[in-house]
C-alpha cells in the first residue's frame, strides 16, 4: 500500500503543497542545495523542529473562524482558500490548526516550481525535496524529477531526497527512477524508543535503508542527537549495529538537537552540546562506523 | 590654510601617539607635511562638493607625488634584472624570490607600500624545474609569506594567482590557508576552461577556513585589459605595467542631499553636474603628479620598462547607489524592491556613459575608468558602491541577481562582500557552486565572509578580529588594523545578515512561492 495522499485539488500529480523553499542551502547535501519543503508528515516526532509541515490541511475549516482579516475562507466545504493579499502572517490560523497544518500553503504546479529551480540552477550541484515527509507527495514528487532529469539544461543537477525512511518497497521502485539518491533519518534503535520518538515502527525504515543501499542510492544516514535519548551508549551501539549491517562506509551525520521552533513535548530535553556530539561519535567510531561527518 | 598652531598640534600628536608605531609615525608625518601644501588649482564649485563631501578625494594628500596605485610588470623585471637596483636577472625559484623581495620596497603607492605582488605563480613558473616538490615549495612560500606580512604590514597588499593550475598556485593556496596572515591579501585569477573546478574547489576550501582568496572572473576582466591586468587593494582591477594616477569618488547619497526636484532632473542635471566636479578634482591632481611632481619622468620603473605612463588611468569611484535610490524612491528598498534595482542601473549607467566618453589627460586611452568603491572607515551611513545596504541584503542568490547586472559597467572593479554562514565549513563545495552561477550571471569578482573565522574582510581588505581587539591597548604592526578597527565599529560589518539556510529549524519561506 502506498502511502502517498494527494491534494485535494490535484488531480494527476501536477500539485505539489510546498511548505517552504530554501534556494541556497549548505546542510541539504554536497554543495549548494535547492531545497524544497513539502508539506506533511506521516511521522508525529516530539522532537520535530518545524511542527507546522507535519500536518496537512484537511479542510475543517476551524481557522476561518480566527482569522480576523478573512484571509483564510471555504468556498468550498472541505477546501480552505488562502487569499495572501490580505494575510498579515499572524499566525494565530497555525496556531489554532487541530492537523498541525499550514492553511496559508498554496498549492503549486510542478511546473512553476520547474521554473523557479531553473533559475537558481547555475548556483547549486542538486535539488533536494525534504518535508515534511516528501514521499507523501509521491505523485508530485516523481514527476519533479522525471521534468528535472528530461530537461537538458536541468539534468545534470543532482536529484536528492531527505526522508524518514518509511515509503513501502513498491513507493521506492517507482521513485528510485529518478533520484540520485536518500538521505534518511534513522530516529533510534531500539524499536521501542523508534516508536516513542517517531510514533512508528522501525522495520519499514530498516527495509528502506537496506534497499536504498542495495542499490547504492543510499547517500547519508542522520542521527538525532538528543541527550538523554539517543545518545547512551546501549542505543548508539544498537544504532551503529543497524546501519553497519546495512552498509558500514555510508556517510553518517549527527545532528543536534534544538528545542527551538518545538512543540512543549520536547521541552523535557535541552540543545544538545558539541561534547555530546563528540561523545556519540567517538561511540559510533568505536562501533565501526567510518565515514561520520 | 591650517594655523601654526593647528601644525604643530598635529604633529605632536603623531609623534606622541600610543596606537601608533614608528613607521607608522613616519607615514603620518610625511601626509601632515604634504597637506601644508596647497591643493591643486580647482574651481569654487569643486571645492565646495568637496568640503561638502559630494566629491572625496579618500585624503590622498595635497600634492600627489606618486601614483596611487602602481603594478609593476615583474616578469620583465625578473628576466632582465634592474641596473638601478644592481641586480642581476635571477638563476633560480629561490634568487627570483629575493629579487621580489627587494624590489617591492622600491615600489610606491599611496600607503607608502606596494599594493601589488604579481601574478605569483606566472612570474615565477619558469624557475620551477624537477628538484621543487610540493613540500619544499611549501616551505619556500611560507618564509616568503612570513617575509611579506611581517615587512610589508599593509592588508591593502596584493598577491595574485592563477588562472593556470600549476604547483605554485596548489603551494601558495596551501600556505596561505595554513598561516592566515593579514598580508598578503589574495586573489584567484579563475577561467572556468583553463582553471577548472579542482582549483576552485581548493580556492573554496580555503575561503571556508581563512576568508581568502577573493576569485576574479578572469575571461570576463581580461577583455578589457588586453596588456594584462592585475587585482589590487580593494579589488581594483587595473592595467599590468601600469596603475591608475589617483582614485577620486563621487558620494551618491551626499549628491542627493544637494538635489531637488524629479528623478528625471537628477538624471540628466544634478548627477552629471556632479560627475563633471568629481572629473575637475582628478584631473587637477593628475596634472599635479604629472606635470609638477613629474613622478613619470623621474622613476626607474619607468627607465626600465617595468612602468609605462601610458597605461596609467585614473579611478572614478561611486558609492552610496543603495542610498540613493531609496531616497529618490521612498519606501523602496535596494536589493528587495525591483524598481530600486531599475533605478540603481539607471544611475550606473548614466555615470558609466560619461565616464567612457570623457577624455582625461594622461590617461591610457584617455579616460578614467569607473570603480565602485568599497568604502573607507568614516563611510558612516553610507553603503560602499552600489553594494545593497547591510541589514537589507535579500536571500543569497536574489543578492547576487541583484547586483550582477551592474557588473560590466565597472571596469575598474566592484566588489561585494557575501556573508555566509558558518555550516559553509563543512560543505565547501557549495562556496564553489555560488561562484559558478555569480560568474555564469556576468559578475566580475566575488567575495565571501564565513561567520566565525578571526580572519575577516572588510571593505575588501583582511583584519584579524583578535588584532582590532589588541589596538584597543596598543600599536598593531599592522598599518590597516585601525582603518578595520573603525570600520567594524562604523558600519555594524560583522551584522551582514548570513542569507543562506542552515539549519532546516528554519526553512525560509520565500515570497514568490507563497504568493505567486
Amino acid at each position: 500500500m502506498s502511502l502517498a495522499v494527494r491534494h485535494p485539488l490535484d488531480r494527476d500529480g501536477e500539485i505539489l503543497e510546498v511548505a517552504g523553499v530554501a534556494p541556497s542551502s549548505f546542510v541539504d547535501g554536497p554543495g549548494n542545495r535547492y531545497v524544497l519543503f513539502l508539506q506533511g508528515c506521516n511521522f508525529d516526532c516530539p522532537a520535530c523542529h518545524n511542527p507546522t509541515t507535519i500536518g496537512r490541511c484537511d479542510g475543517c475549516g476551524v481557522c476561518i473562524d480566527v482569522c480576523a482579516l478573512e484571509a483564510l475562507t471555504l468556498p468550498v466545504t472541505g477546501t480552505v482558500l488562502f487569499h495572501p493579499d490580505r494575510c498579515d502572517s499572524c499566525g494565530d490560523c497555525l496556531r489554532v490548526c487541530p492537523t498541525d497544518a499550514d492553511p496559508t500553503i498554496r498549492p503549486l504546479p510542478v511546473d512553476e516550481v520547474v521554473s523557479d529551480i531553473a533559475v537558481h540552477a547555475p548556483f547549486v550541484s542538486g535539488v533536494t525535496v525534504s518535508g515534511g515527509e516528501p514521499t507523501l507527495q509521491l505523485d508530485g514528487l516523481i514527476r519533479l524529477f522525471s521534468r528535472l532529469r528530461d530537461d537538458p539544461g536541468l539534468a545534470h543537477l543532482e536529484r536528492l531526497v531527505d526522508t524518514n525512511g518509511s515509503l513501502d518497497r513498491d513507493g521506492w521502485e517507482r521513485l528510485l527512477k529518478v533520484i540520485d539518491g536518500a538521505m534518511v533519518d534513522l530516529k533510534a534503535a531500539s524499536p521501542e524508543r523508534h516508536r516513542r520518538l517517531t510514533g512508528h515502527d522501525i522495520e519499514p525504515v530498516i527495509e528502506s535503508l537496506r534497499l536504498l543501499a542495495e542499490r547504492n542510492k543510499l547517500t547519508e544516514v542522520r542521527l538525532l542527537v538528543i541527550e538523554g535519548e539517543t545518545d547512551d551508549e546501549t542505543e548508539l551501539l544498537a544504532w551503529a549495529g543497524i546501519v553497519r549491517s546495512v552498509d558500514p562506509s555510508v556517510p553518517v551525520r549527527l545532528m543536534p538537537f534544538r528545542r527551538q521552533g518545538t512543540r512543549p513535548l520536547a521541552r523535557r530535553w535541552h540543545d544538545t552540546t558539541p561534547e555530546a556530539i563528540a561523545r556519540a561519535r567517538t561511540v559510533l567510531t568505536a562501533a565501526g562506523l567510518r565515514n561520520i561527518r | 590654510m591650517p594655523s601654526f598652531d593647528d601644525v604643530t598640534h598635529a604633529v605632536r600628536d603623531i609623534v606622541t601617539s600610543p596606537r601608533l608605531t614608528y613607521r607608522q609615525r613616519l607615514h603620518q608625518l610625511a601626509l601632515a607635511a604634504e597637506d601644508l601644501l596647497p591643493y591643486p588649482e580647482i574651481s569654487a564649485d569643486a571645492r565646495r562638493a568637496i568640503d561638502e563631501g559630494v566629491v572625496c578625494d579618500l585624503a590622498e594628500g595635497h600634492a600627489p607625488y606618486r601614483p596611487r596605485y602602481v603594478l609593476p610588470d615583474y616578469a620583465t623585471a625578473l628576466r632582465q634584472g634592474s641596473d638601478h637596483l644592481e641586480l642581476d636577472p635571477p638563476q633560480s625559484l629561490e634568487e627570483a624570490v629575493d629579487f621580489l623581495q627587494i624590489l617591492y620596497h622600491h615600489i610606491p603607492s599611496i600607503t607608502g607600500l606596494p599594493v601589488y605582488f604579481g601574478d605569483l605563480d606566472t612570474i615565477l613558473g619558469p624557475y620551477l624545474d624537477d628538484t621543487w616538490t610540493d613540500d619544499r615549495l611549501d616551505r619556500l612560500f611560507t618564509r616568503f609569506w612570513r617575509y611579506l606580512d611581517r615587512t610589508i604590514p599593509d592588508a591593502f597588499a596584493h598577491a595574485n594567482i592563477g588562472p593556470d593550475d600549476t604547483p605554485i598556485t596548489r603551494s601558495i593556496l596551501r600556505v596561505d590557508r595554513a598561516l592566515a596572515q593579514v598580508v598578503p591579501n589574495l586573489t584567484l585569477k579563475w577561467d572556468p576552461v583553463v582553471s577548472g573546478d579542482g582549483l576552485l574547489r581548493e580556492a573554496a576550501v580555503a575561503i571556508a577556513e581563512v576568508n581568502k582568496p577573493h576569485i576574479a572572473n578572469d575571461p570576463l576582466i581580461r577583455r578589457d585589459f588586453p596588456e594584462g591586468y592585475g587585482v589590487v587593494s580593494c579589488y581594483n582591477t587595473l592595467p599590468l605595467g601600469g596603475g591608475s594616477h589617483t582614485l577620486v569618488r563621487l558620494n551618491l547619497h551626499a549628491s542627493l542631499a544637494h538635489h531637488t526636484g524629479s528623478i528625471e532632473r537628477y538624471l540628466t542635471r544634478t548627477l552629471p553636474d556632479h560627475v563633471e566636479l568629481t572629473f575637475e578634482v582628478m584631473e587637477a591632481r593628475i596634472r599635479f603628479l604629472v606635470e609638477e611632481a613629474a613622478f613619470y619622468e623621474h622613476s626607474f620603473l619607468v627607465d626600465e620598462g617595468l612602468i609605462h605612463p601610458e597605461r596609467f588611468t585614473a579611478m572614478f569611484g561611486i558609492f552610496g547607489v543603495a542610498e540613493l535610490v531609496e531616497g529618490l524612491l521612498p519606501g523602496c528598498t535596494y536589493g528587495r524592491h525591483d524598481e530600486a534595482a531599475d533605478l540603481a542601473r539607471q544611475v550606473i549607467d548614466t555615470i558609466a556613459d560619461i565616464v567612457r566618453s570623457r577624455p582625461v589627460p594622461y590617461c591610457r586611452n584617455d579616460r578614467a575608468l569607473l570603480h565602485a568603491q568599497s568604502g573607507i572607515a568614516d563611510d558612516v551611513g553610507v553603503t560602499a558602491g552600489a553594494r545593497v545596504r547591510i541589514g537589507a541584503e535579500p536571500e543569497l542568490v536574489d543578492h547576487i541577481l541583484t547586483v550582477a547586472p551592474h557588473h560590466p559597467r565597472f571596469p575598474a572593479g566592484i566588489s561585494d562582500i557575501f556573508a555566509l554562514e558558518r555550516s559553509v565549513r563543512a560543505n565547501p563545495q557549495a562556496i564553489a557552486d555560488v561562484t559558478k552561477g555569480a560568474f555564469a550571471r556576468g559578475m566580475r569578482e566575488i567575495t565571501f565572509n564565513v561567520e566565525g573565522s578571526d580572519l575577516v574582510r572588510v571593505t575588501g581588505y583582511m583584519v584579524r578580529l583578535s588584532d582590532v581587539e589588541k589596538l584597543r591597548r596598543e600599536a598593531s604592526r599592522i598599518n590597516s588594523t585601525g582603518l578595520g578597527a573603525d570600520s567594524i565599529e562604523n558600519w555594524r560589518l560583522l551584522d551582514r545578515v548570513p542569507r543562506v539556510i542552515g539549519m532546516e529549524t528554519d526553512p525560509r519561506m520565500r515570497s514568490l512561492l507563497r504568493s505567486g
